[in-house]
């Protein structure tokens, strides 16, 4: 142990704080040092000057006025402001679990879109049929597009509906 | 008959912490138990870190006010002293630092008004004790605030260099280092004044 090791320890060894190792070391180092052992000698006495000291009171107001204070305070106070953390959390909680639910109830839905599978025939028919195209000419795409189209399919119905209409037109029919 | 053993906790006084829960159910008296337990050594540290005793005054009053108004969020695993002279504390340095005052100790100022003991001392030595009161006071008024500030606190407060350091924000090596220094100085002032043989 050093002289400012020493230094330190005797600091904690004034109010008891040092562990027994490090007083035993200190001891050790004061028995050597007569410096040191001059510095802990004279630190010790000014603290016994220090506490010699008068103690200073406060003013008898001052006492009435704390003591005052402290009757004047609500009985319960105590339990409210111990219970106040708790209602703010739960408060909280209460205030997130609202904004959460207003929020799904009217957050906007987006419509679900259906996709259909169509083959490329029938999308290319369906891309091309006009009104003006030559009656037989869409036969036979019809023909074509319904290869490609699943019997007994949604796709399937309609191209044998427009198929029925195209019929329909030939023979003069306007039922569609 | 034979004699009934007194009940051990019959002659044990209640902790700060006892007492304060008790005040906040509502005993009163229990918190004036506290406030006579510790008004000396409050006290003691505010007029000494205020080093002016109307400001030490009103710094003691309104430290306990914060006790009473913030009774609801004292934990017991605090502790009591250390709850208490952190407000006081922190009030303390908060008020100088307002009034850009840190040391104005008034080493002639009768008003310090500081209880002699009821004894009596001979002339001489109220003439000693003064000249060392005065001493003692010129050397915390003359020492570096912060060092005051760990001085006072270990004194007055009993609470641990650990638990100051916490109190202060400082590391517990600069606590340690500031006490030194201030047992240094405060040793040299009164090797000074030859008030040590």
């Amino acid at each position: 142990m050093n002289c400012e090791q020493a230094n330190e320890t005797l600091t904690l060894d004034l109010y008891g704080e040092a562990g027994e190792a490090d007083v035993a070391a200190l001891k050790a180092h004061l028995a050597g040092c007569p410096a040191c052992r001059r510095v802990a000698e004279a630190t010790r006495a000014a603290l016994v000057e220090f506490r010699r000291q008068p103690s200073s009171q406060p003013s008898r107001d001052t006492i009435e006025a704390v003591i005052e204070a402290a009757h004047r305070r609500p009985i319960f106070a105590g339990f409210f402001a111990q219970l106040r953390p708790v209602l703010w959390q739960a408060a909280t909680v209460m205030a997130v679990a609202l904004i959460v639910s207003v929020a799904i109830r009217f957050w906007p839905q987006t419509p679900v879109q259906h996709t259909t599978r169509v083959s490329p025939a029938a999308a290319q028919l369906a891309a091309e049929t006009s009104w003006d195209d030559d009656s037989a000419a869409l036969a036979d795409r019809i023909q074509l597009a319904r290869a490609d189209v699943t019997i007994g399919s949604s796709l399937d119905n309609r191209i044998t509906g427009l198929r029925d209409a195209l019929s329909d037109l030939r023979a003069g029919s306007t039922s569609f | 008959m034979p004699d009934q053993p007194l009940s051990p906790a019959s002659n044990v006084e209640p902790t700060d912490d006892a007492l304060f829960e008790q005040y906040r159910n509502g005993d009163a008296a229990a918190f004036e138990t506290l406030l006579a337990r510790h008004q000396s050594a409050l006290f003691g540290f505010l007029i000494r870190m205020a080093g002016d005793r109307a400001l030490a005054e009103d710094l003691f009053q309104e430290t306990w006010l914060r006790v009473v108004r913030e009774a609801g969020r004292y934990r017991a695993e605090q502790k009591f002293s250390r709850w208490l002279f952190t407000i006081a504390n922190r009030l303390a340095i908060d008020e100088l630092r307002r009034r850009k005052r840190w040391r104005t100790v008034s080493v002639d100022d009768e008003d310090t008004a500081l209880e002699l003991p009821a004894n009596g001392p001979s002339a001489a030595d109220e003439t000693e004790r003064r000249q060392t009161l005065g001493r003692i006071e010129e050397a915390l008024a003359t020492m570096q605030p912060s060092l005051r500030q760990v001085f006072l606190l270990r004194e007055h407060s009993g609470v641990s260099f650990k638990e100051i350091a916490a109190m202060t924000g400082a590391p517990l090596g600069t606590v340690l280092w500031r006490m030194s220094a201030a047992l240094k100085h405060l040793r040299k002032e009164l090797e000074a004044d030859g008030m040590m043989e």
